[in-house]
């Protein structure tokens, strides 16, 4: 090394660690020079050493790497020459105040300036690391003093780590907060101290403490570059190694987009940077919502009604403000079969009639008062918005055909309500053959002819009435029990059945 | 921790300070534990040795003349809160701003149960237990997600304004906000039933 400096006029020592140290040099020239001196090292070190060096002083360099201006060695000692970097105090290197100046955060840079300087150094180390990679070399040690600036420029020095990225264990230095969690090989560590040091420039934060934003940036408003900047750092440095971002050409046409603002570009880095959810998500969000839907639509047409001998059946039930009669269905069974039991409650099969269908159940009036009965209607109560429990040429106000009625224990004949109005009910249309006042269990058979309605009422086997009644085939018609003025009435032995239509 | 009781002849051996064996073997028993939690809340390697050389110093002192008593306290419980508050002194200096301290004290009365109730301010080592839990969490969560939620919670903006800073619908905020302020009450809790 001596004989490379030639005869020296000063000499300081910039700083010394164990086994290293870095003096500034005035040659007999004037001529302010760097120096960097390794001792004591092994014969593979210093074979590692020259490799690296050679490989750097013969590569390509597009100007942000330090430049290796001479290096050589002997036994156990090797020495490399480095330009000296621009001085933080002075315009021209003083030599006893000299120190180098390495990007740092004002504390008066605005929101847009502290980007920019991110942006220029991360781009700076960005292509340095290109440079370096294209070697098949991994830095080891990117990190804010480890950067300086040269002729203007930022470059990336300090070269006691670079190692081929194919070394199964390269030597990096551990310093606190550049390594990423769970450790990564040189390319990967390169990455994420990359994005260390953009968020201690971009924030002024140290890089212990990301990924808080302080105050008073996170209350000045982002633009896209400041977001596509986060979003960056965010990917190079994040938690899950799966997650990071480590195509160093891909993070170098970022900061480029970044660097130039160009609008296209920024779009392109975005798309880039933003990490895609993964594939299945989206298929999995739409099954979800379809899934709800489906859990809604089901409660909405099935979950509400209840089934009675297999048929899908809607109770309403009458609501007093205070409480005070208000209506109610049971389930239960009265020792012999199943029965629904009605007190101020509207029935309604929830499927229309059909041409041909069959029907036959059983109704029981529990007590005297009140009113029971069976009607027709073309919009089924349950339906209606305002369901009014009342007497039958009331309730509800829909226009229906009440064909079966009890009131008290009179078998009573069949009305029709039409726009709220009574309709004669044509007397012949109806023939009662036995008048038994009874509150025994009537039986019903409702058939559905192509153009009318037939239907028989009977008591413990007794024909007691029956009628018929014009039907229109184009009009759906339901049928309905009503059960009204604080009475209860019980429901059983639901069958259906298709008659031929021969 | 690999003791789940306190090994009762372990300290008795350990009233003896001469005896190297019981405090090697209290050493090889409760190190590891500091370690890992001072490491959990981001402290460096070298802040742990020293929260370690800490806690040790405090046991020699006090440990020849402690008398087990399992219906005063367990000994793990006075343990933890001894690593803790060691620990937490590394964080003294973090909380900067009346801001933060506002918003820290709603999330310690929040996580202790104590909303609306007429508590006075948190104690010193309340705030630092939270930093701790903060640090835990930051390391946990995607560095965005803990961003958002800082920026809505501590920061104080609304989640509108937070939803324009990163680009993401305001509900996302909500919803990324309440998912890592779960994470952090359950570091939070963590925190103080550990190491041991």
């Amino acid at each position: 090394m001596v004989e490379h400096a030639g005869p020296i006029v000063r000499v300081r020592s910039l700083s010394s660690r164990l086994n290293r140290d870095v003096y500034l040099v005035e040659d007999r020239h004037g001529q302010i020079r760097v120096f960097k001196l390794h001792r004591n090292l092994t014969s593979k070190t210093i074979a590692d050493f020259l490799d690296v060096r050679t490989r750097l002083s013969k590569g390509p360099t597009n100007g942000h790497l330090k430049p290796v201006l001479a290096f050589g060695g002997d036994h156990s000692t090797v020495w490399e020459e480095l330009p000296p970097a621009d001085d933080a105090e002075n315009d021209v290197i003083a030599f006893d105040e000299y120190s180098p100046l390495h990007p740092q955060r004002s504390n008066s840079a605005s929101k847009d300036q502290s980007l920019e300087l991110a942006v220029e150094v991360g781009f700076a180390v960005c292509s340095a690391l290109v440079v370096l990679a294209g070697m098949g070399l991994t830095h080891g040690d990117v990190k804010r003093t480890n950067i300086l600036r040269i002729n203007g420029r930022w470059v990336l020095g300090d070269f006691d780590t670079v190692c081929s990225n194919s070394v199964e264990n390269p030597p990096t230095a551990s310093t606190e907060g550049y390594v990423p969690p769970g450790g990564d090989d040189g390319g990967g560590r390169d990455c994420y101290a990359l994005g260390k040091l953009m968020y201690e420039l971009w924030t002024g934060c140290d890089r212990l403490e990301y990924p808080t934003m302080p105050s008073w940036l996170m209350k000045s408003r982002w633009n896209r570059a400041d977001r596509l900047l986060n979003d960056t750092i965010c990917r190079l440095c994040s938690p899950l190694a799966t997650r990071r971002l480590r195509d160093i050409e891909a993070i170098q046409r970022v900061l480029n987009a970044l660097e130039h603002r160009d609008q296209l570009a920024i779009k392109q880095a975005e798309t880039l940077v933003r990490s895609r959810r993964p594939q299945w998500k989206l298929p999995l969000v739409i099954l979800g919502m379809v899934g709800i839907a489906l859990v809604v639509w089901l409660y909405a047409t099935t979950m509400r009604f209840e089934l009675w001998d297999g048929q899908p059946v809607v109770f309403s039930s009458y609501r007093h403000p205070s409480g005070i009669n208000n209506g109610y269905v049971r389930w239960g069974n009265n020792g012999i079969r199943n029965v629904w039991m009605l007190f101020n409650t509207h029935a309604t099969l929830s499927k229309p009639l059909q041409q041909n269908e069959v029907l036959e159940f059983s109704l029981k009036k529990e007590v005297w008062r009140g009113h029971i009965g069976l009607y027709l209607s073309t919009t089924p109560f349950q339906a209606l918005r305002d369901q009014l429990f009342s007497h039958r040429e009331n309730f509800g106000g829909i226009d229906h055909l009440l064909f079966f009625h009890v009131d008290g224990d009179s078998l009573v004949a069949p009305t029709i309500f039409k726009d709220g109005k009574a309709v004669e009910f044509p007397f012949s249309n109806w023939n009662i053959a036995l008048t038994n006042n009874t509150l025994a269990t009537y039986t019903i058979q409702l058939k559905v002819m192509p153009n009318e309605y037939l239907w028989s009422v009977s008591a413990g086997g007794v024909h007691l009435a029956e009628g018929h009644y014009l039907r229109d085939p184009s009009k759906p018609e339901y049928l309905n029990i009503y059960t009204f003025d604080n009475t209860v009435c019980y429901l059983s032995g639901l069958k259906m059945a298709k008659r031929n239509s021969d | 921790m690999n003791c789940e009781t306190t090994d009762l002849n372990l300290l008795k051996s350990l009233k003896d300070i001469e005896n190297t064996d019981a405090w090697s073997r209290f050493d090889q028993l409760y190190r590891l534990p500091i370690v890992t939690q001072c490491r959990s809340v981001g402290l460096t390697l070298d802040q742990a040795e020293e929260v370690v050389q800490e806690c040790f110093i405090k046991w020699f002192r006090y440990l020849p003349s402690f008398e087990y008593s399992a219906a005063v306290g367990r000994f793990r419980e006075w343990l933890n809160l001894t690593v803790n508050q060691l620990i937490a002194g590394h964080f003294q200096a973090s909380i900067r701003s009346d801001q933060l301290k506002t918003a820290y004290a709603a999330l310690v009365r929040n996580f202790s149960g104590t909303d609306g109730e007429p508590t006075g301010s948190p104690s010193v080592f309340e705030y630092e237990l939270i930093t701790m839990a903060f640090r835990r969490t930051q390391a946990e969560v995607e560095p965005k997600s803990w961003q958002v939620f800082e920026a809505y919670v501590i920061h104080g903006l609304k989640s509108n304004e937070v939803a324009w800073q990163f680009g993401v619908s305001a509900i996302s905020v909500r919803v990324t906000t309440h998912r890592v302020r779960k994470i952090l009450q359950r570091n939070w809790r963590l925190i103080q039933e550990g190491p041991f």
